[in-house]
């Protein structure tokens, strides 16, 4: 790579074709990088197939010797994954849909909706997507207990639907749509509503997946508020479920169990990123180039 | 969604509550736990346990534990069985994987709502529940629920009293063990047992260090991490030398006597100028499983893990003695159970005929199989634990050789915490012995004039 910076000034060569001049070492940063995020990734997927002797041992063992799902088998002893799974569903689903409607209409109305104060209320947003949410914590917690919200779907998922980094990015998008766009439907006679759902809507669908799966990712993988709001099995989230398989004494025969429900956690959200990426990577180079 | 604000809104109750929340949140960043911010029911000479007379139990109790020892799956067993006898619901709630975190989740209760009935209460935390008035004296539930006190160990059951009465009862009881690489001490020439003494251990150690190219091991000896409460085995080398953090029964702190200083002193050059022994990074039993460690001490609720992990044949043996004191050397430690006080009268009946019946002869056995953790009750067939798990002759001979721990680790709120600090400078960063353990005794008095003194007096 280096090489071939220093030669370019020397030997001008057309932008298409440095582009197609591919340089082995250009994979290295790529595959560095992928591997930091992989690699711990994928010790846990191998981890749990493991037995306890050869997670905790002064070898390097890459390859378990009887891979088997009994880790699995006694995480799922432990923990009553279905229900944990079900609960993280129904947050994680009603949280994120009711946080993206909420940014994008409020996003709408910062931008196309005339009314006064409009920018001290967009100050406000920002002022909120800088307090920290563990600060809220503790407010939050004596607040929804004393609605009876403990150990509720209400109580874990309402004190989270405030997403000013959504409302903010899609704003910030909103912006940069050209106003003869909605000028059109208008004079065709759109009220607010038809050119949200038939106009904004459609055009800012990257922008909204992005949005959409970085409020799902966040959704569930929340621990915190869930750990703080639920005390009754019955209805803690996975990240929370995932406590239970920790010991106080210290056992290290749980560690391929632990990483086995650590597995179980990771999987949606992989599976999640995997539907939504294209749109995201599609949003990247929409309009790149006029 | 049936979210209706204003309907039970922040009264003025709830804001004074929530301001004393704070406080405790405060504290929690501070020392790590939650310190005492009320005093309930005032002092022992005004306490009266409830009277269950014409109390009927109720049908339906919480429980609330960190499963110790991975015990959820045999808690539910034996509750299952409870339930199948007596028609008493018992539900298991995991609130925490750890006593602090428990602890602290039934601090936020207290304020918030939503109290269990029966929680679960380690060696540090149960006195503090006492200071604020949220546990009740046990006398009379013991006694309504049947309960005979003189058939606990005694050790286990005494370490819950004060100011003459019972605030909780044994359940989840061990004690440290010496834990030995057998393969190790082969190779090293030395003789099958564990060391009688430190001074013979001392002799040991550098043996082992200097077979370590052929065991694997990195050190002879690792000490406890400070994730696992350095302090709570750490007595017993106090112990040994006729010190202790604090003198017998009383909160007078000697932790800056020159006794104690020389020990810690003695840990300290084993670490760095003997290079023998290491405070462990995460978990003392990991790197003894793992081999990297010929021996080291921890407790019995950790043998079951221990013996499923390592590939090797394990030894245990007593906690080795002193120069002055071989025995009791051994302290105990663990969790017992204790009744709410915010609880009705009829579900804390419940409670405590749950109690009666989760540490009775035979479940405290089923238990202790499944756990690793010692029967609390005298009257017991062992036979069927020495079967399930080898290991666990030794703790039940050592029992006779335990003694309860000093007041200045178990009683004053935040003091372990503060010793768990002041060790690890003393092992990590060598710092100076005599310097910081005369800060910790500042702290630790600190403590104690803030906390216990105006509540006990």
């Amino acid at each position: 790579m280096t090489a071939s910076i220093l030669q370019s000034p020397a030997r001008p060569v057309s932008r298409r074709r440095r582009l197609n001049r591919s340089s082995p070492a250009g994979y290295v940063p790529l595959i560095l990088s992928a591997a930091v995020i992989v690699i711990p990734l994928l010790w846990m997927a191998i981890g749990s197939l493991k037995t306890s002797d050869e997670v905790v041992t002064q070898r390097l063992v890459l390859v378990p010797s009887h891979p088997s799902f009994a880790a699995y088998q006694t995480a799922s002893e432990l923990v009553d994954f279905p229900r944990l799974f079900l609960n993280s569903f129904i947050v994680t689903f009603v949280g994120s849909l009711v946080k993206i409607v909420l940014a994008i209409t409020s996003a709408y109305g910062l931008v196309f909706v005339r009314f006064p104060f409009k920018r001290i209320i967009f100050l406000g947003i920002l002022v909120a997507l800088m307090v920290p949410s563990q600060a809220a914590l503790l407010p939050n917690y004596t607040f929804i207990a004393s609605l009876g919200g403990v150990n509720t779907y209400w109580g874990i998922i309402l004190p989270g639907l405030g997403t000013a980094f959504g409302t903010f990015l899609l704003r910030q998008h909103f912006l940069t749509l050209p106003p003869e766009l909605l000028e059109a439907a208008e004079v065709d006679g759109a009220g607010h509503f038809t050119r949200l759902t038939r106009i904004v809507v459609p055009v800012s669908r990257p922008t909204i997946a992005t949005v959409a799966l970085v409020t799902i990712v966040t959704e569930w993988n929340d621990y915190i508020w869930p750990l703080v709001i639920t005390n009754s099995q019955q209805m803690m989230t996975l990240p929370v479920g995932l406590t239970l398989l920790h010991n106080t004494e210290s056992d290290p025969s749980l560690y391929p169990v632990m990483m086995a429900g650590a597995v179980l956690v990771v999987l949606p959200v992989l599976i999640v990123f995997a539907v939504l990426q294209r749109q995201i990577v599609a949003g990247l180079t929409q309009g790149a180039v006029k | 969604m049936t979210f209706r604000p204003g309907v039970r809104g922040l009264d003025r109750r709830a804001f004074l509550g929530l301001t004393g929340a704070v406080g405790v949140g405060a504290a929690v960043t501070a020392c790590g736990g939650p310190i005492v911010t009320k005093n309930g029911s005032g002092t022992s000479s005004t306490i009266k346990p409830p009277d269950f007379s014409g109390v009927k139990p109720a049908s339906k109790i919480t429980f609330w534990t960190d499963n110790p020892g991975s015990s959820q799956q045999v808690t539910q067993q034996i509750i299952d069985k409870f339930t199948a006898q007596t028609k008493i619901q018992v539900e298991l709630v995991t609130a925490g994987s750890n006593y602090d975190q428990i602890a602290q989740k039934f601090q936020t209760a207290r304020v918030g709502g939503g109290v269990p009935d029966l929680i679960v209460l380690s060696d540090v935390w149960w006195f503090r529940y006492y200071l604020q008035g949220s546990i009740i004296p046990l006398d009379t539930a013991l006694t309504a629920a049947g309960i005979d006190p003189d058939d606990y160990v005694p050790t286990f059951f005494n370490d819950y009293r004060y100011g003459g009465h019972q605030w909780a009862v044994p359940w989840a009881r061990s004690t440290p063990l010496f834990y030995y690489n057998k393969n190790h001490w082969r190779t090293a020439g030395l003789p099958d047992r564990a060391p009688m003494t430190w001074e013979e251990f001392s002799e040991w150690a550098p043996r082992l260090q200097s077979v370590t190219g052929r065991t694997g091991a990195q050190h002879a000896f690792e000490y406890t991490s400070s994730v696992n409460t350095p302090a709570w085995v750490d007595q017993s080398m106090l112990w040994g030398e006729g010190a202790a953090l604090s003198a017998a029964d009383s909160f007078k702190l000697t932790i800056d006597a020159p006794e104690v200083v020389s020990v810690f002193q003695r840990i300290q050059d084993n670490i760095r100028v003997h290079k023998w022994a290491i405070m462990a990074g995460s978990n003392e039993a990991n790197d003894f499983s793992a081999g990297a460690a010929s021996a080291t001490w921890g407790s019995t609720g950790s043998s079951v893990g221990i013996q499923k992990t390592a590939t090797f044949e394990i030894g245990v043996g007593f906690l080795p003695g002193g120069s002055k004191v071989r025995q009791p050397v051994c302290p105990t430690g663990g969790a017992g159970l204790g009744i709410a006080a915010q609880s009705s009268p009829a579900k804390q009946l419940a409670a405590a005929k749950f109690i009666a019946y989760l540490t009775n002869a035979e479940n405290t056995v089923t238990f202790g199989e499944a756990t690793g953790y010692l029967p609390v009750r005298t009257k017991v067939d062992t036979a069927a634990l020495r079967k399930a798990n080898p290991l666990v002759g030794t703790p039940l001979e050592q029992l006779a050789r335990t003694r309860s721990q000093d007041w200045a680790r178990v009683f004053i709120p935040g003091a372990d915490t503060a010793m768990t600090q002041s060790i690890t400078q003393i092992c990590n960063s060598g710092a100076d012995v005599h310097k910081t353990l005369t800060q910790l005794q500042e702290t630790v008095q600190g403590l104690y004039t803030r906390q216990v003194e105006p509540k006990i007096s």
